[in-house]
């Protein structure tokens, strides 16, 4: 994807600048809200990741000059503020997500895979997901590994079915506790380290090859490394 | 629990000493109001009040007194005069049966007795037969009165003659204007006089006041253990001065909270900084291979995010403070919010071996997010400190609508294990509390802020914390109110 990158913090524009090539991504990054308002109402990109507090003109201003000129660009907006006025009104504004510093560099990827998906046409879902000797299958619930019978709970499963449908990513505690048990906020508890053990006791130790990858500070990946 | 105070009402401190910059004590005790533009005073306003008061009372009694007195005095001398001349007529009448020469001998030798007046008689055909020699004066006043009338003379032509009776009144009407100064010198005299002892009473009567003031200057921020306090305070001040001295608890309280609090995050943010610092040197002090370094930098990373998760935890806590409301939405299931989160918790309660029941229900419009928050805080810390096999409950106890029950809606976290000390309940909810050591989790991962934010979830929606524990069963909890 092409991103724009409009954040004024040096060091941190560098690391985005750093990590989103390094995932592939083209990314301008520029350090001014007047600077960054020319190139997003200009240039064409796929994404503009939008700092709030910006010299010259903030945030706000860049993203209700791009809306105004008819630009539908999704924006992803970046704000070490965290009160949901500023959520609201940089949503209300049309704003497509909104990101509240620090965040964790895998989350914000995942966030800008989400809104790159969201123009492009949907594929229909499979129903049936393998990795390696793992299967599971989305309409029966049911998985096996090995041609054996994997017993897991609900939530289990669906913990499964989220990291294969995204093997190869790495997906942050906070991540799975939104979208497998519908928790919106940093838990100061151990739950998902605990599922996850649970989890890769019944899907990896009876097995040789394990599947189940803690990436330490950052999260859990899904993936076949033999 | 105590809950803690609005970090809001206390004084920043860079401004206070911005504001101590300028205002040096000279300054302050010299100028009467400093900083603010004194319009008026109290006692000089009522001083002038009370005199003026008094001033219109006084000359408004005077004046009616006055102007009685002057009606009364004029009809006294008109009947006065009536009365000299019915006895002249009647005189002078019986003087005239010896003919006009005994009369003009008659009105000669009562001349004297005329003195200042003037008697003039006619005889009846108009020709003048007497007349008192008068004078320039008499002609010339304001206040002389002429009454006419006739003597009857029988003996005489015409049977009568008539007279003209002048007398002044001069000094009559001089001693009336004199008692009209007098009276108004003594108005204004009075005036004076009640509105500079008023104004030396009120001035005495609030030097507490000043008493006050100076003992408020005396307050600083370093000694906020201070309090107003007078020998004989007056039944006005009273209210005033347990308001302030209430204030200042308040404020006490806050201030040692918010210190307590600095400490505390210096001390918890030390920690992981020396952590990664240190970690950070040792790996740079020599050559490493890749995988010692991404081991480093994977260890730092854990160690920042648990600094970025407290950090986020105290920023919530600081939204609270600021009095941050939760945001209500249509009425929820409360036991529907705790089912989901008990599902959130299922691994760590079969990891420790533990049931959990959900008694009750309550429909309420909360803000579901937060409410999830709480009760995830809570189950974390039931499983944590539950003794196995035991059954954790959560329980939702809600008062019928319009009871009066202080608290319309309760929700409970009750698990089976040691009983948490007495000494320890009071700061169960306090920030970066964490019991003692023993109790303390071994995965290292909760900070101490859990029961916090359990605390500010509840003031979000005007509740409160609830803890006991004894007999092996503790409970604890928050209320809710229904809006």
């Amino acid at each position: 994807m092409r991103l724009l990158v409009i954040e004024d913090e040096v060091k941190l524009a560098q690391y985005l600048h750093k990590g989103l090539t390094e995932n592939g991504h083209v990314v301008d990054a520029v350090q001014d809200g007047i600077e960054g308002r020319r190139m997003a109402l200009g240039g064409e990109y796929d994404l503009v990741l939008l700092d709030v507090m910006l010299p010259g003109v903030d945030g706000f201003g860049v993203l209700a000059a791009m809306r105004q000129a008819g630009r539908r660009t999704p924006v992803l907006m970046l704000t070490a503020r965290d009160r949901v006025e500023d959520r609201v009104r940089g949503l209300e504004q049309g704003a497509d997500d909104y990101l509240v510093k620090p965040f964790a560099f895998s989350e914000l990827l995942a966030r800008i895979g989400a809104l790159g998906r969201r123009g492009a046409p949907t594929a229909t879902a499979p129903t049936e997901l393998r990795l390696a000797d793992l299967e599971i299958d989305l309409v029966s619930r049911k998985a096996q590994r090995a041609g054996q019978r994997l017993d897991l709970t609900a939530k289990e499963f669906k913990l499964l079915a989220l990291l294969l449908r995204r093997r190869g990513q790495i997906l942050s505690r906070t991540t799975l506790a939104e979208q497998v048990w519908d928790m919106n906020f940093d838990s100061d508890t151990n739950v998902v380290e605990v599922a996850v053990r649970r989890l890769r006791a019944k899907l990896d130790d009876p097995f040789p090859a394990k599947l189940l990858h803690t990436v330490r500070g950052m999260g859990y990946v899904l993936e076949d490394r033999t | 629990m105590n809950t803690p105070l609005p970090v809001e009402a206390l004084p920043r401190e860079p401004a206070r000493a911005a504001a101590d910059r300028e205002t040096p004590a000279g300054a302050r005790t010299a100028a009467a109001c400093p900083g603010i533009v004194c319009s008026h005073s109290i006692s000089r306003r009522l001083a002038q009040k009370v005199a003026l008061f008094t001033m219109l009372v006084l000359g408004v009694l005077f004046a009616l007194t006055w102007g009685m007195v002057k009606v009364i005095l004029t009809e006294r001398s008109a009947q006065d005069l009536q009365a000299r001349c019915e006895l002249m007529s009647d005189v002078l009448g019986r003087a005239s049966t010896g003919g006009e020469a005994a009369l003009l001998a008659r009105l000669l030798a009562d001349a004297p007795m005329r003195a200042s007046t003037r008697l003039e008689v006619w005889r009846a055909d108009g020709s003048a037969l007497y007349a008192d020699p008068g004078s320039a004066q008499l002609e010339a006043s304001a206040h002389r009165r002429v009454h006419e009338f006739s003597i009857a003379t029988p003996a005489l032509p015409g049977g009568s003659v008539r007279a003209r009776y002048t007398v002044d009144y001069t000094r009559d009407a001089a001693m009336g204007t004199r008692w009209a100064w007098i009276l108004v010198g003594v108005t204004l005299a009075a005036g004076g006089i009640v509105g500079a002892g008023s104004y030396a009473h009120v001035r005495r009567q609030l030097r507490p006041l000043r008493e006050l003031a100076t003992q408020t200057r005396a307050i600083s921020a370093r000694r906020l253990d201070q309090r107003l306090a007078l020998a004989d305070p007056a039944e006005e001040l009273l209210p005033w001065i347990e308001q302030f001295n209430a204030l200042m608890a308040r404020l006490e309280q806050a201030y040692a909270q918010l210190e307590a609090f600095n400490a505390d995050v210096a001390h918890e943010l030390r920690t992981p900084l020396a952590t990664l610092i240190g970690e950070t040197e040792v790996a740079l002090s020599r050559e490493r291979g890749t995988d010692a370094l991404r081991e480093t930098l994977a260890s730092n990373l854990e160690e920042l995010q648990r600094l970025s998760s407290m950090v986020s935890d105290m920023l919530f806590l600081a939204g609270a403070d600021r009095g941050a409301r939760a945001r209500r939405g249509s009425p929820v299931s409360l036991a529907e919010l705790a089912r989901q989160v008990s599902e959130f918790h299922e691994a760590p309660l079969e990891d420790a071996g533990l049931s959990l029941r959900i008694d009750g229900d309550a429909l309420v419009a909360a803000d579901e997010p937060l409410v999830k928050r709480a009760l995830s805080n809570l189950l974390g810390n039931a499983v944590r400190f539950a003794r196995r096999g035991t059954t954790v409950v959560v329980q939702i106890r809600e008062e019928p609508p319009g009871s009066p029950a202080p608290d319309p809606v309760q929700v409970i976290v009750q698990n089976e294990g040691d009983p948490i000390p007495a000494q320890q309940m009071p700061r169960l909810f306090d920030r970066f509390f964490r019991g003692d050591s023993s109790r303390n989790c071994p995965t290292q991962q909760h900070h101490g802020l859990g029961l916090a934010i359990v605390s500010a979830i509840a003031r979000m929606h005007a509740g409160r914390t609830l803890a006991e524990s004894d007999a092996g069963v503790t409970r604890i909890g928050f209320t809710l109110a229904r809006s």
